[in-house]
């Protein structure tokens, strides 16, 4: 009777766990993404644990979940594009080779993983490399190869992927080789394919980036790799390394911030617009002197629509027009911010404000509906990519993001384009530059734009000029 | 300082205030405390709720103040010029009971003295000054560094409503509003004139 008893409560135990671990893969399975340990734990008590209790029943559940793990980390659309996954990717290829081309399991992968703070799945060039939409044909080509969930860790061959990505596969390789790039300055890059690679660099650090990753980056305790904090990082080194680019050397950064909004990339548009109205940047008068009318009405434009007079009025009332596009991540996170502080998520005994909740899902949500996903014509350039890395890295590293980078900025502005007299009597800091008198005739005069078709001829008559 | 809470005739004078502080310092409950019961009509669902706005009434002008609480600034540095370019007014606010907070409105009052315009008020708010007992910062300290910037220096309390108005009002007081009213007319006339102009050219253009 108490074995029977005993067993009964035992069902009743493992019955709730499983159901509990089924919900969790179901509604939150972005969560295991960061979190290898945690898979493997869950692989393990499902496989070991659960496929061989008594109960036939919760054995077909068990079995239900395994399979649902490897469908939800297989369909997963979630790019990880950063540094820590290039530098893995050879990493990876040499420990697999060493393990027969199979990816080891247990301490050795937790180490790696440690090592190279990223999940082993990343490095997969495939992943790394290709489209969103190539990644969903991907799972039909894994159920075929009826794959474990080992064989997804392992590199794709060749045949798997596509022709672009099998062009930017070669392109990966040659990194390995150590060949040298033959891009020397950014002026000689084109701008249409600078901003192009911005924009996917952008795409893809947004498409890392899950609602978790919100909350993670408002608490003390950000328990794994954090994407928001990862993006918003690299958009701050970016501003650093526009307005250093532009005061050691000419124009160019108006197109490509002109650009970079036309495909909606607003993060980095923010970046460059924060950059180009920097003090260091702003006070090089001659340079700003010297470029043509057409690109400075652009550049009013872009700073019109950037500008936060009237609660960004402007910006709202030109993303409202756009079906998906990359938000600035500022806005988002101030507006969450803002939320919480006037509604806290906890009221005074301790209970938790469903209301403030809401908003906060709203705000996500809606950030989420309107991602942007890669554009069929934008190819992805690995040396364009490597240099943008690398320039971003040195200028963040040259001028610490902590320190006052402006005064270092500010000498090398110095350098570049000498004070006159004029400007010395009234103080650096002081100078108002007609420049800056346009930016306020902009800002008086925002809410009325041009058409958009009118802008986009201005964009072809700048390109035609390039 | 008297809030005006229904619609008025005089057209109120814009001023753009932003507040500047190391996170947790107490900034958003400070203006949250000053706008208190205009809050709902703030409410927004898509961005912008760091803005907020509050009319007021100094002597016999109206203002408004636009608010913009940079609360995630300290995350999104580089993007602070944008919010206190062209502001005519900013709060930097520090923690009583934290130094480093001091330390950091220090930078921020550096910052707006070399970057902002020249005309913006700038004022010094030491908040949560209810906690007396771990109080890190001396008011004499705080003050005499105000004098030698040239800030207005106040202690708050956002939770007690110590001190809140009466910073907005003194900030009020220090504006010059005059000649910010004779701008914004002149910008109006501007604009209006420039409005007239283009429809009569389109008038013009119909005609031919």
């Amino acid at each position: 009777m108490w074995k029977k008893f005993v067993s009964q409560t035992d069902e009743v135990k493992l019955f709730g766990i499983i159901n509990i671990i089924y919900r969790w893969i179901h509604d939150y399975a972005y969560s295991l993404e960061r979190n290898e340990t945690l898979v493997d734990l869950i692989q393990d008590f499902v496989e070991i644990e659960l496929s061989s209790n008594k109960f036939s029943y919760l054995q077909d559940l068990a079995n239900h979940i395994s399979v649902l793990i490897k469908e939800r980390l297989s369909n997963s659309p979630k790019l990880c594009f950063d540094e820590t996954i290039l530098v893995g990717q050879k990493a990876y290829k040499e420990l697999t080779m060493k393990h027969n081309g199979e990816f080891p399991r247990g301490k050795q992968r937790r180490e790696f993983v440690k090592n190279t703070r990223q999940a082993p799945r990343s490095f997969n060039p495939f992943k790394l490399l290709t489209s969103k939409s190539s990644i969903i044909l991907k799972p039909e080509a894994m159920k075929n190869r009826k794959s474990t969930f080992l064989d997804s860790l392992k590199t794709l061959s060749l045949d798997d992927c596509d022709q672009r990505s099998q062009d930017i596969q070669k392109t990966s390789q040659i990194k390995s080789l150590n060949v040298s790039f033959s891009i020397e300055n950014i002026t000689t890059i084109n701008p249409v394919n600078l901003a192009r690679q911005m924009t996917l660099i952008k795409t893809f650090q947004c498409l890392s980036i899950t609602p978790l990753d919100f909350y993670y980056s408002m608490s003390d305790t950000e328990p794994h790799k954090n994407y928001f904090k990862s993006t918003t990082e690299h958009s701050e080194k970016t501003t650093i390394w526009i307005a250093h680019s532009i005061c050691s050397c000419p124009d160019l950064i108006n197109r490509v911030s002109l650009l970079c909004y036309q495909w909606g990339n607003m993060e980095t548009c923010f970046a460059v617009v924060a950059a180009l109205n920097m003090e260091p940047v702003k006070r090089m008068r001659k340079t700003w002197n010297r470029i043509k009318e057409v690109f400075m009405k652009m550049w009013n434009r872009i700073n019109s629509i950037t500008s936060p007079d009237n609660n960004f009025k402007a910006y709202k009332r030109y993303t409202a027009t756009l079906t998906s596009f990359i938000q600035s991540l500022e806005h988002v996170y101030n507006d969450i911010l803002g939320k919480i502080e006037n509604e806290p998520l906890y009221d005074d005994n301790g209970l938790v404000n469903y209301q403030t909740l809401t908003s906060i899902s709203k705000i996500i949500q809606e950030w989420n509906s309107k991602k942007l996903n890669v554009q069929e014509n934008m190819h992805f350039d690995y040396q364009i990519y490597e240099y943008l890395d690398r320039q971003i890295d040195q200028a963040s590293k040259k001028l610490d993001l902590e320190q006052d980078y402006e005064s270092t900025l500010l000498s090398i502005s110095l350098q570049s384009e000498p004070d006159d007299g004029q400007l010395e009597k009234a103080g650096i800091w002081s100078v108002k530059s007609n420049f800056t008198s346009n930016f306020i005739r902009v800002a008086n005069s925002i809410g009325r734009f041009q058409k958009k078709s009118s802008v986009d001829k201005l964009v072809v008559s700048s390109l035609a000029l390039d | 300082m008297e809030m005006i809470s229904s619609p008025s005739m005089l057209k109120p004078i814009q001023i753009k205030l932003v507040l500047l502080g190391e996170a947790a310092v107490g900034k958003s409950s400070l203006v949250l405390r000053f706008v208190n019961n205009d809050y709902q009509e703030n409410k927004e669902p898509t961005i912008g709720a760091a803005f907020l706005t509050q009319k007021c009434k100094v002597q016999d002008k109206i203002i408004k103040f636009e608010i913009w609480d940079t609360a995630g600034q300290e995350r999104f540095h580089s993007l602070a010029p944008m919010y206190y370019r062209n502001a005519q007014a900013a709060i930097v606010v520090y923690d009583i009971t934290n130094s480093d907070s001091f330390d950091r409105a220090k930078s921020w009052v550096k910052e707006l003295q070399r970057q902002a315009t020249n005309e913006i008020v700038v004022a010094l708010a030491g908040n949560k000054c209810d906690l007396h007992d771990s109080r890190q910062v001396e008011s004499e300290v705080a003050s005499s560094y105000s004098s030698e910037k040239g800030l207005l220096f106040l202690e708050t309390s956002a939770k007690e409503n110590e001190n809140v108005n009466h910073l907005f009002k003194e900030i009020a007081k220090k504006l010059p509003l005059e000649s910010f009213s004779k701008k914004q007319v002149e910008e109006q006339t501007q604009n209006s004139i420039n409005i007239t102009r283009r429809q009569d050219s389109s008038i013009s253009q119909c005609s031919c």
